[in-house]
């Protein structure tokens, strides 16, 4: 035995107890870090027990101590309206609020009810402390408090500390006791040994078994992107090509050329992100932009088309993607080799309340069949989905609308210890769509919403984790703790 | 989409069936059951189908899927007499105005309510909010007609709905719940109203009523009026609404609209021709449905049609919103034949599978950086500008004008910040950490199509005490050898490493990323108290 496992040992052995890493550092008079490899090897010899113990702690971010100081946004704004009611630009203004900050001060004071807006004009409904002030607070005082909220605001972060308790083993004691029987033993074969022969007649110490093996900490994928591979090898694997987009696009791509009116409430600002910053790109060839131009305004293939005036410019506003179905109106725009079956996963954004159940960033598995197929060809291209990729056990066929399907499809799976879910929506790309984009051959597009199966895979119940980045569950040492 | 709640007991008498049998239909006619409870059932209705926000309409659609009533309502609606006149002054701010008269209405509390709730939800979706059309309902006993749309001044006065007494237009804009919520609706100093012959004002359209023509459970004839600047959805609202009243008994009669150049007479409710070929609807959905099969099927959806030589000519009621082609005729006929009637087939067209090129690079990546072993990140592409500034990168961001959160303003334009972020949260965790992501990011580029470009980078990240340049660049040089990228390294001096101990890695000219240990201040930055050693790499350059 070295002379500081030797030492450290010792500490131990006149406790009775568990000590923790940094205790016995300081007893043992060594560093910490140097405690930790010595008690590694001690317990790999059997002579020592560790656990790991967590302490639950959470600390105060930068945003969180300026808004302590200051006042969270929503606050600032409730604190230039006083009893006045201002117009909501001037009392952002008076707030000094930046711009990130008027929505945050806007949606978190209408959430607690702090905030009445009529006719454009702000007023203080209640200036009750809200849910996260008193959090706040309870947390900067040393209270006890719930942080889920701050946290989720990133106005605090988890600190929770992990400290290793060591205790002696009887090995331990006896190695300690009687280092004449351990005398003879060593811990390991070396190369010396090999060369000079003195591993002949050489006794080797035991391993005790029953010690708990140190985690490895290996090379690991993240298991939503290992999801997602899982999803891209099924739809490979039922003949399907691969395509891909980008996260900024027109709304030209993402809306106009969908057949979808530019007066959509699916267009409007709470269900797209607009971009500010570029905010207008280009619209592509001018023959095509004026097909569908018509077939907007008046139509096309025989349709009324929407009868209004289309305008050019709303077109080429960019947004961050709302939907996948943008990518294939791309696709049949570039390639018309028909047949052809085409799928992609894509992140898509849309505004929504951040909780455990919406998020404003999600992957969609969507993609089309363009040849020679008809309604019941898309029905049973949407079973074999649900078996192959739901592992359903039945299916069931809901109509519906999208503007630039028809008909329109949703799809319900039964799943296997879930139950009914609808899992996508599908249908036939309108005539006027395709029409305007040169497609002379039918096309049945499909999205699937696949994040609520990656939930149940990876085994957690809040949406927000299917990003997580706690590296002891990506490690695999921890499970993941949802809700 | 928009949810309504039909009350129960009444759906149930006016469609004639039991309640079990309504609930499994109402999902078939596109009126998805959310939730049902004693008293009412609350559904979800798609914004092609207007009429299904009523509980009449909601039945009639019923009575015709399940096959008690069949083919179009009948309607003859005689003129009123009762005349409208539109002063140009007002046509140039609400371009648009549609009318009718119902006699013999026969209304209580509970009609009243659901008469209310269908206004409101007809005023959101095909009204778009008001912006397109705004439904006005008066006792017409009250009135003395003809009607005047005319621009009133700020100083005009009537006593509003929900309000105690006679406001000024200007006090209603400044003052009143409703008038403020639409106050931005009126530019300048004058606005159109709704008055009658003897100058009493019905409404301030779009905006507020007046208490003194109000509909109540003792209206025995309404005036109803639509403003707005889109003819088409103000003509379908109106006829939704007096279909309704029409299937509850009431008299329906048209009115005169006459503007300076030109006379309207409404609700236009001549069914709408639409001609459908047998073979397309079989061509398209895959059936082999005979012409009289279609029909009856068509009749189900209560549409009217008559066998022509070559097709059909259907005959489709004012009501319906949703017809702008022969598809939407086909789609009526699947409807009605049931989608999950339909004999399926499984997918009988060969076509080869692959993965984009991008996936390979991906995948390929991502074995090489875990096979390292290194730990996968996953982080959002929204992104918080502060972290680019506590890691001294590129400030230059793709911006969001609507963020819903401080943590989401912008898009990524690299991947290293966001992972030093995740690690800044997992201080707590065993060392050595190491770490990687290959993911999206957007940056600006005034070349491309959306000015932007969707570029995918790979990025690893080794925190730990001997964590150095050494490390990070043996990594870079086994992963590019793995990618089958041939690079050079080129000093770097940035505020984000330590001096001498960081470059810029090219491929040919083209500067496609860095390696280097990072600066103390970084670290500190990220509440980060052990070494760290990073490369982020471009692994393809998008198109746009």
């Amino acid at each position: 035995m070295k002379e500081l496992d030797r030492k450290v040992l010792s500490v131990l052995s006149a406790y009775k107890g568990e000590l923790s890493a940094s205790i016995l550092a300081e007893k043992a008079g060594v560093a910490v870090s140097s405690v930790m490899s010595v008690l590694a090897g001690l317990e790999s010899d059997g002579f020592a027990v560790l656990r790991k113990e967590e302490r639950k702690r959470a600390e105060l971010t930068d945003e969180g101590n300026a808004a302590l100081k200051n006042g969270l946004p929503e606050r600032r704004l409730v604190r230039v309206l006083g009893k006045k009611a201002l117009a909501l630009g001037e009392a952002f203004k008076k707030a000094n609020l930046s711009p990130a900050e008027q929505g945050i001060a806007l949606m978190w004071a209408k959430k607690s009810g702090a905030l009445t807006i009529e006719g454009g004009k702000a007023s203080v409904a209640s200036d009750k402390p809200s849910e996260s002030e008193t959090a706040l607070e309870a947390l900067a005082a040393g209270k006890s408090a719930d942080v889920s909220l701050l946290i989720q605001r990133k106005l605090a972060r988890d600190a929770s500390e992990k400290t290793v308790l060591a205790s002696i083993t009887a090995s331990g004691k006896s190695a300690l006791k009687d280092p004449e029987a351990d005398a003879g033993m060593v811990s390991a074969l070396t190369p010396e040994m090999l060369k000079s022969g003195s591993w002949k007649g050489q006794k080797f110490r035991p391993y005790d078994l029953k010690t708990v093996v140190a985690p490895v900490l290996a090379g690991r994928k993240h298991p939503y992107q290992e999801f997602l591979q899982k999803m891209r090898d099924k739809l490979v694997g039922l003949g399907f090509r691969e395509v891909d987009g980008s996260l900024v696009e027109t709304e030209f791509w993402n809306m106009d050329s969908l057949f979808m009116a530019q007066d959509h409430p699916a267009r409007d600002l709470h269900d797209v992100f607009y971009v500010e910053q570029p905010s207008l790109g280009l619209l592509p060839d001018d023959v095509f932009v004026q097909k569908v131009k018509k077939a907007h305004e008046e139509g096309l293939e025989g349709s009324k088309g929407w009868r209004y005036s289309w305008d050019p410019r709303t077109s080429a506003r960019l947004i961050a993607r709302s939907h996948d179905t943008g990518i294939s109106s791309r696709e049949l725009h570039r390639s018309k080799e028909f047949p052809d079956r085409v799928f992609f996963i894509a992140r898509v954004f849309r505004p929504d309340e951040i909780d455990w159940k919406h998020f404003i960033e999600f992957s969609q598995l969507g993609g089309y069949v363009a040849g020679n197929i008809q309604f019941s060809d898309l029905l049973g291209q949407l079973k074999t989905f649900a078996q192959e990729v739901f592992q359903a056990e039945d299916v069931k066929f809901v109509p519906s609308y999208f503007p630039f399907t028809e008909p329109s499809v949703e799809l319900y799976a039964k799943i296997p210890g879930r139950g009914w879910a609808e899992v996508g929506g599908a249908g036939m790309f309108r005539p006027e769509m395709l029409s305007a984009l040169g497609v002379s051959v039918p096309v049945v597009a499909w999205g699937l919403g696949i994040d609520r199966l990656a939930m149940v895979s990876m085994g957690i119940t809040d949406i927000r984790d299917l990003f997580s980045h706690d590296l002891g569950y990506l490690r695999g040492s921890e499970a993941k703790k949802s809700g | 989409m928009v949810s309504t709640t039909y009350p129960k007991k009444q759906l149930i008498a006016l469609v004639g069936a039991p309640e079990a049998q309504i609930l499994e239909a109402l999902p078939q006619i596109k009126a998805g059951v959310e939730t049902v409870d004693d008293v009412g059932i609350t559904v979800e209705i798609t914004g092609d189908r207007p009429d299904l926000l009523s509980v009449y309409g909601a039945a009639r659609a019923l009575r015709g899927f399940l096959e008690k009533d069949l083919g179009l309502v009948k309607n003859d609606w005689p003129p009123s007499g009762v005349k409208f006149f539109v002063e140009p002054e007002s046509e140039a701010l609400r371009p648009v105005l549609v009318g009718a008269v119902v006699r013999n209405v026969r209304l209580d509390d509970a009609k009243i309510q659901h008469l209310f709730q269908v206004q409101e939800k007809l005023d959101l979706t095909l009204g778009r909010r008001r912006k397109k059309g705004s439904i006005g309902l008066y006792d017409l006993d009250a009135l003395k007609g003809p009607f005047y749309l005319k621009n009133i001044g700020m100083d005009a006065k009537f006593h509003p709905l929900k309000a105690e007494r006679e406001m000024s237009v200007r006090q209603i804009l400044r003052e009143h719940p409703t008038g403020k919520d639409y106050a931005h609706l009126v530019k300048g100093e004058h606005y159109p109203a709704l008055v009658d012959s003897k100058g009493k004002i019905l409404s301030l359209v779009d905006i507020i009523n007046s208490v003194s023509c109000a509909v109540t459970e003792k209206t025995k004839n309404i005036l109803i009026d639509l403003t707005g600047t889109d003819l088409h959805a103000c003509n379908t609202a109106l006829n939704v609404l007096c279909q309704d009243f029409a299937d509850q008994g009431a008299s329906v009669e048209t009115v005169e609209i006459h503007h300076a150049s030109k006379k309207l007479v409404t609700p236009d409710f001549r069914p709408e021709k639409y001609v459908m070929r047998v073979d397309k609807v079989n061509q398209v959905l895959g059936t082999q449905l005979t012409p009289k099969q279609v029909v009856q099927l068509l009749r189900r959806q209560r549409l009217d049609v008559q066998v022509g030589r070559d097709a059909l000519d259907c005959l489709v009621p004012r009501y319906r919103a949703d017809f702008l082609h022969e598809v939407d005729l086909v789609e009526e006929v699947a409807l009605a034949h049931t989608f999950n009637r339909f004999s399926i087939k499984p997918p009988s067209l060969f076509t080869v599978g692959s993965k984009s090129e991008q996936t390979y690079v991906v995948q390929s990546a991502r074995d090489a950086l875990a096979s390292f072993g290194f730990v996968e990140f996953m982080t959002h592409v929204f992104f918080a500008p502060r972290k680019a500034a506590k890691s001294f990168a590129d400030a230059d961001l793709v911006k969001i004008r609507n963020p819903v959160s401080e943590e989401y303003t912008s898009l990524r334009s690299m991947l290293m910040p966001s992972v030093l972020e995740a690690l800044s949260e997992n201080t707590h965790q065993p060392y050595p950490q190491k770490v990687f992501e290959v993911g999206q990011v957007v940056g600006l580029d005034p070349s491309t199509e959306t000015k932007t470009r969707t570029d995918v980078h790979a990025c690893l990240v080794s925190v730990h005490a001997g964590a150095g340049l050494t490390e990070a660049a043996s990594l870079l040089d086994e992963f590019c050898r793995r990618m089958g990228v041939s690079y050079q390294l080129k000093e770097l001096k940035s505020e984000r490493f330590i001096e001498g101990r960081a470059a810029s890695v090219f491929v040919g000219t083209q500067n496609v990323g860095f390696v280097g240990e990072l600066h103390p201040q970084v670290l500190e930055n990220f509440g980060l108290q052990v070494p760290a050693a990073v490369f982020e790499i471009r692994l393809v350059k998008g198109e746009r």
